[in-house]
């Protein structure tokens, strides 16, 4: 992260594309990774129960 | 005496051009970055939103709510479908309205503004971003709601007790697809700089994600339907609602297709000209002779009818409404009188057919009723010098594209032809795309060519202009030679008017000072090259000013270099392949995605499940016994 100066005051920038996808790509990703891990559990129960 | 007053005038604009420009240097855009407290903030709104639907989703498939079952039965009701198919249906709508109104109030952002100060710093990226996670929550809310209720024989196991509709999960794939443009678009900006245009690879994957997800709704559609006819009940739509319902869903497929062409609607296309009329033909080929099929007698034209409306409504939202340059739009309904027309012939009843006379028309005729809008209503009309070659690259590209609709048409009503004729279509059309698409964009810069340019003060900041091409014969048969101004507070794109062999003459004043960038462009053929007229110091990307002089010869440069200030061209040419092949890899795998759908809608669902009220199936069942063009669902 860096300073940039804007008008007249300072504003901290975030430069890293991973924060940058905070706001909107990793709750998504977070809802696709839970519905992969409720497939894997399930696959994973069928096995056990073959 | 009247020089003298002239040139003492000009010194004193270009003397308050240069004041303007080093009070505005102390507030220089930044060229890469997001402020900290936006995500932070941005980070916290989504968060909440998505915990709060994470929660109902986990209540109501524990049964512990039946807050979202009410919401969905309520929508259902209402349009006779079942709910995991209306409060999705409804969600995806709501979505794309709000993701392309962002979309297109970003592009007049950035040709009237300038780049971000951030990828969140600018309004209209929270309605893109907020649009295209909504579109994602919509085909996830289409995966969490089948509860009691099968969703019909294209659904795919979750576990053992939930099955998904497949069309949600094509929606939520699509959405996701969009969204990963986002990060992807942040890397890009770092390794290659900002690309201030429409056709930078991150950002079409922002616009393809959003567009494509109507094929995923258009299979949840269908796949309501199959579960409601599969279950023994009678479908409760009334077919006036259906033929709706399609009609929405493949006009906001033209929308969706046509945002591709913005550029070239607000007159700042980067690209050569001959690629608008392919692009036109493309999206209509594909979505009206599909809208056609699906939708039976009425649809193609309902289907320009609605983007015209919408489109119209948030052109003028943006545009006037806003105070940004407004985009033109194209027309459509040439396009679709004539495959309303076709579909009156007994071509109808074998749809690949159909769709390849379609697209030739489309093609031919179609393009010939865009090319008189394009002098009505487009900033850069088109000209006599792209006939050939814009009919070469314009009609395999429609032939293609209407291939695709009547595929897309027979997957959604179980009738998708074998695999190997069906892939070999899809394969070939992307060919033929691609290759008329590496056609337009290659461009070329006369060597040793310059442009005279003589400015005459005209008010505070502007300037009237005389150009002198050298050679004249830069410019034998035009497409444009024209001066346009931007990203200083507005667009000014003033086509100049022939005055002799290679001498032209401004019909307007431009702004030249202040953060105004001015070129002077000409188009000819495969020749797209400009000049600078004044381009503002810039700090961030540490370029000078090019100052506006009362005569300048310069000589002409690749346009991109002076449209794309912010682009670096120093990076090596094997990262920039790299990074496109990776945007290519996503892009592929959302279409192989997307065909795997719609092949499992129409493999899994018998035939003559669809669409008894359809006009079209009505007219099949009177063939009963005829053979007809193709071999239908085989698996």
């Amino acid at each position: 992260m860096t300073g940039a100066y804007h008008g007249a005051y300072d504003v901290v920038l975030a430069h890293h594309p991973l924060i940058t996808a905070l706001p909107f790509v990793v709750p998504a990703v977070i809802v696709v990774g839970l519905v992969g891990a409720i497939i894997w559990r399930d696959r994973r129960e069928d096995r056990v129960d073959r | 005496l009247t020089c003298d007053i002239a040139g003492v005038t000009f010194m004193h604009m270009l003397l308050t051009s240069t004041t303007a420009t080093l009070l505005l240097a102390a507030e220089t855009k930044p060229a890469g970055g997001a402020a900290i407290g936006e995500v932070i903030g941005a980070t916290a709104g989504v968060g909440f939103v998505t915990l709060l639907l994470l929660g109902l989703a986990v209540a109501h498939r524990t049964r512990r709510t039946t807050v979202l079952a009410r919401f969905a039965d309520a929508a259902g009701r209402r349009t006779g479908r079942p709910g995991w198919v209306a409060l999705p249906s409804l969600m995806v709508a709501l979505s794309l309205i709000v993701a392309l109104f962002g979309m297109l109030w970003d592009i007049s952002l950035h040709i009237g503004r300038g780049r971000d100060e951030g990828p969140l710093a600018n309004p209209a990226h929270y309605f893109i971003l907020v649009g295209l996670f909504l579109v994602f929550a919509a085909g996830m809310l289409a995966v969490v709601l089948p509860l009691d209720e099968d969703p019909g024989p294209a659904s795919v196991k979750i576990t053992k007790h939930w099955r998904a509709p497949v069309g949600g999960l094509l929606i939520a794939a699509a959405g996701f697809y969009a969204l990963t443009g986002f990060p992807l678009d942040d890397v890009w900006h770092r390794l290659f700089g900002q690309d201030v245009t429409l056709w930078g690879p991150t950002h079409l994957m922002l616009i393809t994600g959003a567009g494509l997800s109507l094929i995923g709704q258009l299979v949840l559609e269908q796949e309501g339907h199959a579960a409601t006819t599969a279950s023994g009940r009678k479908p409760d739509a009334r077919p006036a609602v259906l033929w709706g319902l399609r009609v929405a869903a493949l006009g906001g497929m033209l929308i969706g297709l046509s945002v591709f062409q913005a550029e070239y609607d607000f007159g700042v296309p980067q690209f050569r000209l001959v690629l608008q009329p392919m692009m036109i033909a493309g999206a209509a080929g594909f979505a009206l002779v599909a809208a056609r099929l699906v939708g039976g007698r009425g649809a193609a034209v309902g289907a320009a009818v609605f983007f015209l409306g919408l489109r119209g409504v948030i052109s003028l939202i943006v545009g006037p409404g806003l105070g940004e340059p407004t985009p033109s739009l194209p027309l459509y309904l040439g396009s679709a009188v004539v495959i309303e027309l076709l579909a009156l012939t007994s071509l109808v009843r074998s749809p690949m057919a159909f769709g390849a006379v379609g697209g030739l028309l489309v093609g031919t005729l179609g393009t010939l009723t865009e090319g008189l809008w394009s002098y009505l209503v487009m900033p850069l009309p088109w000209t006599a010098d792209m006939r050939v070659e814009g009919l070469l690259m314009t009609v395999p590209v429609a032939v293609c594209a209407g291939l695709c609709g009547a595929l897309l048409s027979l997957g959604v009503q179980g009738r998708l032809p074998r695999p190997a004729l069906a892939r070999t279509v899809l394969v070939a059309s992307l060919l033929v795309l691609a290759a008329a698409t590496a056609n337009g964009l290659v461009a070329t810069v006369p060597d040793d060519a310059r442009a005279t340019v003589a400015l005459t003060p005209a008010g505070t900041g502007m300037a009237t202009a005389e150009v002198t091409l050298d050679p004249a014969t830069v410019a034998d048969d035009p497409a444009w030679v024209q001066l346009t101004a931007w990203q200083g507070g507005g667009l000014v794109v003033d086509r100049l008017e022939r005055t002799g062999p290679g001498t032209y003459r401004s019909t307007e004043p431009v702004p030249v000072d202040g953060d105004w960038k001015t070129l002077l462009r000409v188009h000819d053929g495969r020749t797209l090259a400009a000049t600078p007229v004044f381009l503002p110091a810039d700090e961030a990307i540490q370029a000078e000013e090019v100052p506006a002089e009362a005569t300048s010869t310069r000589g002409f440069v690749p346009e991109i270099s002076l449209l794309q200030r912010e682009r670096d061209l120093d990076a090596p040419g094997w990262l920039w392949a790299l990074s496109s092949l990776v945007v290519l890899a996503c892009s592929l795998a959302l279409i192989i995605a997307l065909a795997w759908g719609v092949g499992r809608l129409s493999r899994r669902i018998p035939p003559g499940t669809f669409d008894q009220e359809s006009p079209i199936a009505a007219q099949e069942q009177g063939l009963s016994g005829r053979a007809g063009a193709l071999q239908p669902g085989v698996a």
